[in-house]
């Protein structure tokens, strides 16, 4: 079932229709859980399968586990979570990296939510009023972000599953407006960029270095407002639903280096990397060159976990250089006393840089890769193709950015329309019609649902 | 009593917010997408006009403001020279993707010298593949008897024996059928609705994305004009003898100068080529054309040689993408060039 859909609609609906009158929150629970399967099972009813035997083995690790714990047995706690994790990150590779069969669906963004149940279940932080079945099945399965995130934690959702804020005028308003922002990033930004992304992609030996170069930027554009886009549809989505979720993106493109990119990219991925891998790995509490090397380590995890192909790994390599590196000048910088204040060039140099990385991440095989970016440095001459969208959709971005820097310090500077006024609503139509009017229909299917 | 007066506020704000938004994009599609209007016809020289005087804009693919002349057909406002060339075909020759002046047709007039006068007057519409302008040969030499030439555009040749049979059954001609006719004939509801999509481009633009949503298909389906068993078998067949007969027929209708200009699509490979679609009728279009006295210029060649030399791809638009669509600019030159041989050889 698309998010974009008629089908996804009457679920909405019928799911608030039924927490309206839903008496108490088991009753809210289970039908989170319906809706959540009933959405999912369109995909396919054979993971829903998975999905549910998952989250019920899950949930009884992580019972046992924080048993163990309170009753002081840290030790075999420690084993139970290792194991667990082990084994949830066993089944992810061998769906994403066998070949035997197909990945369900969602696998990669719900099983780090599991090992999220697991870890925060071991470390304690789920230890008050311990979650119940139905709390996990909600949590795990939750239909909003099942199929490309945001990456939620335990720790931080379930409490906010025990007070599901009520439907309001208010929370309806910036929820629609979310979606309706969303779906526009996705239908008319992304899919019409992909358009030329695609066809230069397909065949790049076609095309001059140059038309190469400005197709690397349509992509870099097309990635952010596609899964951007599918981002807020989410957090929409949930906030409707009652339930606020931390923003995923907040202007990427505007970083002034690798480690600022991936506090505004991606950020779920980014946070849990962090609380799960960077700071188990003793992050950087023991010296310059283990932080060097965690910092490495979890670049090509995260690589490794948007894809199976070796253009992943290439792609998380290289950002773990190149943030090892930008940490080791802006270190010996900081000795010897030079301001770290970000400028333009080093956000036009970030950007330069992210853009370049992505083309492994977009390539079919290394070898294209490579081809594609040594023709783009020695301006190979070749067929020239210069998408107009790119310097629409690329303007529209400069434009917010612009904003974001000169009134928000750098901040998304998007705020909800209010549609008590006049002007809100014209400007909310605007975006609906707008939205039906330039959206590209041909490929409707998210970019991170692949992962 | 309160409530009930706040929700019908609320609701005519958001209908006057709806009306306010609709009507600023309907202001953008006057510079995005706002096409002529269609008059149908069911026996002439075309499937129909457009309306006459009419102006439209094309920003779906290519760029292009467009005029429509007092006869409904897309040329610039001058009056036809005497003697000129007339050009019949689909979408790729009414050029409305580009603007006029670069069209082949337009290019080719130039070419001849002609500033203040149409030598060479396009009658292109949408639709009109190369068998719909042979069923309206009759109409066109009706309605056309001026015309010193016929060219023909095709981008295909994948018409198999009974589809080559099929073109000579003629839609025939009546003479009252014009477009100031057919424009009289319309009722007051029909003028209404017409004026109407005249001045919401906006309806139009959001009907043809509705259909488009409903369009779009699962799997990209094959294309079996081009599958190679079914053309071998044609070949080996009956295919010739149909051609002949086509082409005999159309000796028969006329002995005016007729030249068939056939455009291939292409495809771009992963390799770095360019390849010509085609179904490999050349040789035999060729070969009966000759015979008859009919010029066949074939675009594959000079298509491939501007690839090749100056990576010039003769389709697509900068806002779609290359390889794919109508043929651009470049292409609509080359033809143009091409065209200009044949008629300046016979001319010698």
């Amino acid at each position: 079932m698309a998010f974009l859909s008629v089908k996804f609609l009457i679920l909405i609906i019928a799911v608030l229709i039924l927490l309206k009158v839903s008496g108490n929150a088991l009753m809210s629970r289970l039908i989170l859980i319906a809706a959540g399967y009933a959405f999912y099972s369109c995909f396919d009813l054979s993971s829903s399968v998975l999905l549910i035997v998952l989250s019920v083995l899950i949930w009884l690790g992580g019972r046992i586990i924080n048993s163990l714990r309170s009753s002081g047995f840290a030790g075999r706690s420690r084993f139970l979570c290792v194991l667990f994790v082990c084994l949830e990150v066993g089944i992810l590779c061998f769906f994403k990296y066998s070949g035997l069969f197909p990945m369900p669906i969602g696998l990669s963004f719900y099983m780090l939510q599991g090992i999220s149940f697991i870890i925060d279940s071991y470390r304690g932080d789920l230890a008050g009023e311990y979650p119940s079945l139905a709390d996990t099945l909600v949590f795990i399965g939750f239909f909003p972000t099942i199929v490309s995130g945001p990456i939620m934690k335990a720790r931080e959702f379930i409490p906010k599953l025990r007070t599901q804020k009520k439907l309001t005028a208010d929370r309806l308003s910036r929820g629609i407006q979310l979606f309706a922002l969303g779906a526009f990033m996705k239908l008319v930004m992304a899919d019409r960029l992909a358009v030329a992304v695609d066809k230069v992609y397909s065949a790049p030996l076609v095309y001059s270095g140059l038309t190469l170069f400005f197709t690397s930027i349509a992509y870099t554009l097309q990635l952010l407002f596609d899964f951007a886009g599918y981002s807020n549809m989410a957090i929409g989505t949930a906030c409707i639903l009652g339930f606020d979720l931390d923003r995923n993106f907040n202007l990427p493109y505007l970083s002034s280096g690798p480690s600022e990119f991936w506090k505004r990219w991606h950020i779920s991925l980014s946070s849990w990397l962090k609380d799960y891998v960077y700071i188990p790995l003793g992050g950087s509490r023991k010296g310059k060159v283990r932080t060097y090397l965690n910092i490495f380590l979890v670049m090509i995890i995260s690589g490794l976990w948007h894809g199976s192909t070796v253009n992943f790994l290439i792609w998380g390599a290289l950002h773990g250089i190149w943030q090892v590196i930008h940490r080791l000048i802006k270190e010996s910088r900081a000795s010897s006393g030079s301001s770290g204040k970000p400028g333009i060039i080093s956000m036009l140099l970030t950007f330069l840089m992210v853009n370049l990385l992505w083309i492994p991440f977009r390539a079919a095989t290394p070898y294209d890769a490579w081809m594609i970016f040594s023709r783009m440095i020695t301006f190979k001459p070749g067929a020239a193709y210069y998408y107009i969208y790119t310097f629409i959709f690329g303007g529209l971005m400069l434009i917010v950015q612009f904003i974001a820097c000169r009134r928000t310090g750098r901040d998304n500077p998007f705020k909800a329309l209010p549609l008590g006024r006049m002007y809100g609503k014209i400007i909310f139509c605007a975006l609906i019609i707008a939205t039906a009017m330039f959206a590209y229909f041909g490929n409707g299917a998210f970019i991170y649902a692949n992962f | 009593m309160i409530k009930v007066k706040s929700v019908l506020k609320q609701f005519i704000q958001w209908c006057l917010a709806f009306i306010i938004a609709a009507g600023c994009l309907n202001i953008v599609c006057f510079a995005f997408y706002a096409p002529c209007q269609e008059l149908v016809r069911t026996h002439g020289s075309t499937t129909g006009y457009l309306l006459p005087g009419s102006h439209g804009v094309y920003g779906l693919e290519g760029y292009c403001l467009a005029g429509i002349d007092p006869y409904g057909y897309v040329n610039k406002n001058l009056p036809r020279a005497g003697s000129y060339y007339l050009v019949a075909g689909a979408s790729h020759t009414e050029g409305l993707f580009i603007p006029l002046k670069y069209r082949y047709s337009d290019v080719l007039n130039d070419m001849l010298g002609a500033d203040d006068e149409l030598r060479v007057y396009n009658i292109g519409r949408s639709g009109n593949y190369f068998s719909v302008v042979l069923q309206h040969l009759d109409g066109i030499l009706e309605e056309f008897p001026d015309a010193e030439a016929l060219i023909i555009e095709t981008d295909s040749l994948a018409y198999d024996s009974k589809a080559l049979r099929d073109s000579m059954t003629q839609t025939g001609y009546d003479k009252d059928e014009t477009a100031e006719a057919l424009l009289g004939n319309l009722s007051t509801r029909q003028r209404a609705s017409m004026k109407l999509k005249q001045f919401l481009p906006l309806v139009r633009e959001l009907h043809k994305q509705y259909l488009t949503y409903r369009e779009v298909p699962d799997e990209e389906s094959s294309t079996d004009i081009l599958d190679p068993d079914f053309w071998e078998s044609e070949y080996s067949g009956d295919f010739e003898g149909s051609l002949e007969e086509l082409m005999a027929y159309i000796r028969s209708r006329t002995d005016k100068q007729v030249i068939i200009l056939y455009h291939p699509a292409v495809s771009l490979e992963k390799d770095g080529s360019m390849s010509i679609l085609t179904n490999g009728a050349e040789p035999y279009y060729s070969r009966v054309c000759a015979k008859y006295d009919i010029d066949f210029v074939d675009m594959s060649d000079r298509f491939m040689e501007a690839y090749e030399n100056d990576h010039i791809i003769p389709r697509g638009f900068f806002n779609t993408t290359m390889g794919d669509g109508h043929i651009n600019r470049a292409a609509h030159r080359m033809i143009a060039e091409e065209l200009y041989k044949v008629i300046q050889g016979s001319e010698e």
